[in-house]
């Protein structure tokens, strides 16, 4: 269906006079504020104090101020009318002063005033300068020079012209703000105090900042301390007073901000004025820390945790700047998972949480068994969490970018329905004679005892213990990326790699507490893996830390107290790292003798194999709680560790750093200062800690800065209503919390700021909250604007050029215009007519900016070369490990896929009916979004597009679409050709599907597989064995179905006595109905009876008399001897009568498989005249029955034929039409009308003389 | 008639030829199997080019005028119309012939091309 136009633009588009138009307008495509904040001006020192000042003509200056410490520079710019691009001068300060601060105004118009606080050797300066508005010196002087402290300055010119200059003073303990006038920027009056009352002027007052309203009413911002905390921390908000006298008397202060704890104050206000009843004030937010969590009843809002959870692992994911907290009961009974909690780190906000009950869910197991703390290292946004307990081996893996939980389960969990997915063989069933059990491991004492991630090679690393049945260690890894193989039960199981496996190298002590209080680190750069086996247990010959080789599983080092004294008897606990060649980490204190002086950071060089030890200077005391915290790496030589009870210390060569909640005003919420896992943001230099007690106080996670205390710039809107002023809350202006004193000003193009960002080098950075920009306005003459929309699924593109290359450019840091045509720019297009005077509009898209190609060439005009794409192009690039299991209708499925994978929202997708819709049965696992969507729409001979209005959409591809526009003549046409380059022989297509894909409809057929080894028997049996049964189930995991089992015998129970007493047997004497296991019988003689008689026969014996013959010279016959060596050997024989056995069973296995389905359609026509069949084979794993495949056939078939019969023509624009469209014109020879489905239409508008506006456009005549 | 200023510089002699300056017309035309269709993409003062000549030039005039080609622009230009309207504008050239048949310092044929970039005022 075509376009529905505005009923005059639709009367135009008929008209053979065109008056087109075109509009293209760059947008933000997320709210402006919070501004991200774009660098600018960069210089090699600290940028500070800026100010920007909107002048009338439209130009934009700027200053700020270098804070060198030797001789200060100023650096100042402007911009052309345009507003648009900087040009910055350095004007230095006199010799050996240090600005403090800078202020900027206009004073006539070619002149601008620049006002600086300079310091030097104790002696405060406040110098002018009377500069040109290019920045040329006309003037400069020193205002005025004093040892008081000052702080400072700023400027206004006034409505009546007058200059006022304000800074704040204190003289003999007294805090005032003055001010001082002038006209002409060289004269300057003597300095006034301004009186506010309601002040008390012992306490500090400074940054002061002006700004007249049309009215002419005078505001002074400025910012007051009211209370001073006893170790200094200031209670400082932000404060206003109004002049009606252009500043010669003024109102009482009012104060703007209610801050109240020395935790968070504002301060450095700044104001514009937006409008005659409005104005924006801006001021800087200072906290000692950022938290969320539960803190009483007060529970961050998506944080999902209740009682005792307290953070117990965390990572931060640079890359999106992402925080994952896992929280879990660490304190009391079952240490069993809260949630795991993603938090935007610069906006502070939970982004989402999974638990046990969300969509989608951790297992219920989780809820029911340990998860205890620092066992699992995320990495990315990966996030694994497993438990702990004894035969409970579970590992789930959260992917926080693409919302899956993917579990592996070693063993199954029989009472939570958990089936074994991970294709491994259990150490300890490798020549150990352990049994299978119900657990389908070798014993169900095996534990998972901790887990690590590396997102760079998407491999999950598992460390597993047992003792019960030998000392074992089995470390292996699983790929994340590993998409399982389906077995014959439709379970996806996924295989582990064994790295290292251990029996007996290490005591019981070593791993049984491996689980609770070991740990690992894995290194991929350094190919190094170590694991710690620390115990704390008496026994034992104590910890050990063992460094393997990663990629092969080699020992390559192992340090124990036997081998080098030095090392911590208990060995180094969980939380360690390994960072360069040495590891960092903590330990048990003991008082033993020889440990006693082995207190605080314990450092291992395994490049020399010292070991020494680092107490924090901070307390003297023996156990500064690190070994129940963690040590991480900063990357640049230092490591921040946790000290619970303590703080948090940044430890470097030796010197300690601690930040607790003495230092840093309300670090934590309760005062407390019981710190475990932490994370670090290298970029910003803050530090994320978890903290909690597990009690009533607060359990959750802190941010705060290296630097200090950290900053962010807040927004608060300033309205007129009535006569009364009112605020409203105050918002970030900035993200982020490293900055600070921001400067705005409100030229045309909407609010504009100036900050510095960085607490520790700062560096002046700005942001626009500018609205729509109207890039139209630049477009270059010599080049067409066009858009291609197509019906390949490819996104729809838009290519353009524009002038003033340069000022678009995004690397001139000096232009407030880079960031108009910046990648990811949202451009809003609309195409339209000039009708009698009026403009009439239609959308043609949104579009995000995907490339721009600027030259740079003497002699040459920068024009930008722009191509932007409809948002679906960043589908391709959306990577799904895993979406969800779908049993639904197609058009169900894209919107879901599309919700779960963009930012878009039901109300951005217009999905129509699919025809012959029926309900598909599928996942997708490793591909992207844009394959899984298209694979949905070509099923259905649909193909997926975003519309003229931006939302998801699809349409028919079909050759028997109703006509949606038709041209009655070729007055429009101006080009046509026939043109079958696309076109093949194909003239058969066949596609084959499965029953019962995925699961699908015809479900799967049973075949059997040649009989094989399926289990065994082995063992031993005695003279009173008597009937013995084994079961033996067909699988590890007890979830395998064979038929027809059978006994081999290998090595059979025998022996004289059971062969004289009638023989054993030995057979299969039951078969599990399910066919899961069978019994495998022995029944032997019990010989007990046999035995009691013979030992009774050997007694009787002894009372048998011995008989003389008295033949010859006569011989005794001892008849009671003889028998008594007869059933002495019958008793011995019994005895001896224990045979070893071995059998084998063998069963015929069942397995699963889908039954082929194929459609087919022919073009017989052409495989007569061409005399052969060209044969195309299409897989489609969504068709599901012979009808499915017909289907898909019959579309591929329509499509192969209708490229025979392609045509390209060019004609007038005409806005109704669009891809998808069927439309007719005349044949431009014939006249014949001929039906053409639009294929491609790529839209042109070149507007300027020789220039044009038309179709090109690739369709199936039909 | 009072004199025509560029950027700022009032010319002591007005040129003795000088386009109109007046919007020029964009359009096009592109021709269709059984029609044309005619495109008109509205009239601009923007873009259009001045062009003021001068037999001769004093050659301190001539001196101010080049360096004010030589600067970056854009330049503010009053050609004291009857609108009062001024244009902000690029000096696309400026071109002249020394003259040694005549004494003193004098241009000949100085030409000047003036690219309208916008209305000022």
């Amino acid at each position: 269906m075509s376009l529905t136009l505005d009923p005059v633009l639709k009367t135009a588009q008929a008209s053979q006079t065109r008056a087109p138009l075109v509009s293209i307008a760059s947008t933000s495509p997320v709210p402006p504020i919070p501004m991200t904040g774009k660098a600018f001006d960069p210089q090699t020192n600290a940028e500070i104090s800026p100010a920007v000042v909107a002048l009338p003509s439209g130009a934009i200056a700027m200053a700020y101020a270098l804070a060198t410490t030797v001789t200060g520079t100023i650096r100042y710019g402007i911009t052309d009318s345009s507003g648009a691009q900087f040009s910055m001068v350095s004007i230095p300060a006199p010799s050996g002063r240090t600005v403090l601060g800078v202020a900027l105004c206009t004073v006539d118009s070619a002149h601008m005033g620049i006002v600086a606080l300079e310091q030097a050797s104790g002696t405060y300066y406040l110098t002018y300068w009377l500069i040109t508005n290019a920045g040329a010196v006309v003037s400069s002087a020193d205002i005025g020079s004093w040892t008081d402290w000052t702080q400072g300055p700023t400027l206004i010119q006034l409505a009546n012209g007058t200059i006022v200059l304000a800074y704040a003073r204190e003289t003999a303990g007294v805090y005032n703000i003055r001010t001082r006038t002038t006209t002409n920027f060289t004269s300057w009056s003597g300095e006034t105090v301004v009186t506010i009352s309601g002040l008390n002027t012992a306490n500090l007052v400074e940054n002061p900042s002006f700004v007249q309203l049309s009215s002419g009413a005078l505001w002074m911002w400025f910012d007051y301390v009211s209370l001073v905390s006893l170790t200094g921390s200031p209670l400082s908000n932000v404060w206003y007073a109004v002049s009606n006298d252009n500043g010669a008397t003024w109102s009482a202060g009012t104060q703007a901000t209610s801050y109240t704890t020395f935790g968070t104050v504002g301060q450095r206000p700044s104001a514009a004025i937006m409008g005659a009843a409005a104005m924006n004030m801006v001021y800087t937010k200072i906290m000692g820390s950022l938290w969320m969590g539960q803190y009483g009843n007060t529970i961050t809002s998506g944080w999902l945790a209740s009682g005792n959870d307290t953070p117990s692992d965390m990572h931060f994911d640079a890359v999106h700047r992402m925080l994952y907290v896992v929280v879990s009961d660490i304190y009391v009974g079952t240490h069993s998972l809260g949630s795991v909690v993603k938090i935007d780190v610069d906006a502070w906000t939970v982004v989402n949480s999974w638990n046990t009950t969300t969509v989608p869910a951790f297992p219920a197991i989780f809820s029911e068994q340990d998860v205890w703390w620092q066992a699992w290292h995320g990495d990315g946004d990966w996030v694994p969490v497993g438990c702990m307990d004894e035969g409970k081996q579970v590992i789930s893996v959260l992917n926080g970018l693409n919302n899956t939980i993917t579990t592996y389960v070693f063993g199954a969990q029989t009472a939570t329905g958990m089936t074994a997915n991970v294709l491994w063989t259990p150490y300890a069933n490798v020549g150990y004679g352990a049994t299978t059990t119900a657990y389908g491991l070798a014993y169900p004492y095996c534990q998972i005892a901790c887990a690590w991630i590396d997102a760079g090679a998407h491999m999950l690393y598992v460390v597993i213990a047992n003792t019960a049945v030998s000392n074992d260690i089995q470390i292996g890894k699983i790929d994340l990326l590993d998409p399982g193989t389906m077995g014959g039960d439709g379970v996806l199981r996924y295989q582990f790699t064994n790295i290292v496996t251990e029996h007996n190298v290490l005591d019981e002590y070593n791993i049984m507490e491996l689980p609770w209080i070991g740990g690992m680190f894995v290194d991929p750069d350094e190919d190094v893996l170590v694991v710690s086996y620390a115990t704390d247990a008496e026994g034992g010959s104590g910890g050990n830390l063992r460094i393997y080789q990663l990629s092969s599983g080699a020992l390559i080092s192992d340090y124990n107290t036997a081998s080098n004294g030095a090392f911590p008897f208990g060995g180094l606990h969980r939380g360690f790292v390994y960072s360069e060649g040495t590891i960092y980490g903590g330990f048990a204190y003991s008082s033993a003798t020889g440990e006693a002086a082995k207190k605080g950071l314990c450092i291992i060089n395994t490049s020399n194999g010292s070991i020494t030890y680092s107490a924090p200077g901070f307390a003297a005391v023996n156990d500064y709680g690190i070994e129940n915290g963690e040590v991480i790496a900063t990357g640049d030589g230092r490591f921040i560790v946790s000290c619970n009870g303590y703080g948090v210390a940044v430890y470097a060569s030796g010197s300690w750093t601690l930040f607790d909640n003495a230092n840093i005003p309300n670090l934590t919420p309760d005062g407390q200062n019981d710190f475990r896992c932490l994370a670090y943001d290298p970029s910003m230099g803050d530090i994320f800690a978890g903290c909690g007690t597990g009690a009533t106080t607060f359990d959750g996670v802190v941010m705060f800065s290296q630097y200090g205390m950290m900053e962010q710039p807040q927004l608060v809107v300033v309205t007129l209503s009535g006569s009364a002023w009112s605020f409203a809350a105050a918002t970030p202006l900035v993200t982020g919390f490293t900055d600070f004193s921001a400067a705005i000003a409100a030229p045309a193009s909407g609010l504009l700021a100036f900050w510095s960002q960085g607490l520790a080098t700062p560096q002046i950075y700005w942001g626009s909250a500018a609205g729509s920009f109207p890039i139209s306005d630049y477009l270059a003459a010599t080049a067409e604007v066009a858009i291609t929309r197509t019906i390949d699924g490819s996104p729809a593109q838009l290519t353009f050029q524009v002038s003033d290359g340069y000022l678009f450019d995004p690397h001139n840091l000096k232009s407030l215009w880079n960031q108009y045509l910046a990648k990811g720019r949202l451009l809003v297009v609309q195409f339209g007519e000039l009708v009698d005077g009026t403009e009439y509009w239609a959308n043609q898209g949104s579009f995000i900016v995907s490339e721009i190609s600027l030259s740079y060439a003497l002699g040459e005009y920068p024009v930008m070369s722009v191509t932007a794409h409809d948002l679906s192009v960043l589908w391709a690039a959306i990577h799904i490990i895993a979406s969800t299991w779908y049993e639904t209708d197609p058009a169900t499925i894209i919107e879901n896929l599309i919700e779960t994978y963009t930012s878009l929202t039901s109300g951005d997708i217009d999905l129509p009916a699919f025809d012959n819709s029926e309900t598909l049965y599928t996942q997708w696992t490793n591909t992207d979004l844009a394959s899984a969507i298209e694979q949905v729409c070509e099923r259905f001979g649909m193909y997926h597009r975003m519309d003229v209005n931006g939302k998801a959409t699809a349409k028919k591809i079909s050759t028997s679409n109703p006509v949606d526009d038709a041209y009655p003549d070729n007055t429009k046409t101006m080009v046509f050709s026939p043109d079958d380059s696309y076109s093949d022989y194909t003239n058969q297509v066949i596609v084959t599907g499965q029953t019962g894909q995925g699961g699908g409809p015809g479900g799967y057929i049973e075949v059997t597989y040649a009989p094989e080894r399926v289990g065994q028997v082995s063992g031993s049996h005695d003279w009173h064995s008597g009937r013995k049964d084994y079961t033996v189930y067909y699988s590890v995991d007890e979830s395998r179905t064979c038929l027809n089992p059978y006994l081999v015998r290998i090595s059979s129970v025998s022996s004289i006595m059971f062969a004289l007493a009638g023989g054993c047997t030995e057979g299969i004497t039951f078969i599990d109905p399910n066919n899961k296991y069978c019994v495998v019988t022995i029944d032997s003689p019990d010989l007990t009876d046999e035995l009691i008689f013979a030992l009774a026969a050997i007694v009787a014996c002894y009372f048998i008399p011995d008989e003389f013959v008295g033949i010859g010279s006569g011989f005794t016959i001892r008849w009671g001897s003889y028998l008594d060596c007869f059933f002495i050997m019958v008793a011995l024989n019994i005895l001896a009568a224990t045979a070893t056995f071995q059998y084998e069973v063998w069963a015929t296995p069942v397995g699963y498989v889908r039954q082929s389905v194929q459609g087919e359609w022919d073009d017989y026509a052409s495989q007569a005249s061409l005399g052969a069949v060209c044969t195309q084979t299409i897989d489609d794993p969504l068709c599901y029955s012979e009808a499915d495949c017909n289907a898909v056939a019959a579309f591929e078939g329509m499509v192969v034929q209708a490229q025979r019969n392609r045509v390209t023509f060019q004609k007038a624009m005409n806005l109704q039409d669009e891809d998808g469209d069927t439309i007719q014109i005349p044949h431009p020879y014939t006249g014949d009308m001929m039906t053409v489905f639009i294929t491609q239409i790529t839209r042109r508008i070149l507007p300027s003389t020789g220039g044009y506006a038309r179709d090109d456009i690739e369709g199936w005549a039909v | 008639v009072s004199n025509i200023s560029i950027g700022g510089y009032t010319l002591e002699n007005n040129p003795n030829t000088m386009d109109m300056v007046r919007p020029q017309k964009y359009s096009s035309s592109a021709l269709t199997f059984d029609s044309v269709v005619f495109y008109n993409w509205g009239v601009s003062i923007i873009g259009v080019q001045i062009t003021l000549a001068w037999t001769y030039m004093l050659s301190s005039e001539f001196d101010a005028l080049d360096a004010i080609y030589q600067e970056p622009g854009p330049l503010v230009f009053d050609p004291t119309l009857d609108s009062g309207k001024t244009y902000n504008v690029q000096m696309v050239s400026l071109t002249g012939t020394l003259s040694h048949t005549i004494q003193g310092g004098y241009r000949s044929n100085v030409q000047m091309v003036l690219l309208i970039v916008g209305e000022a005022t």
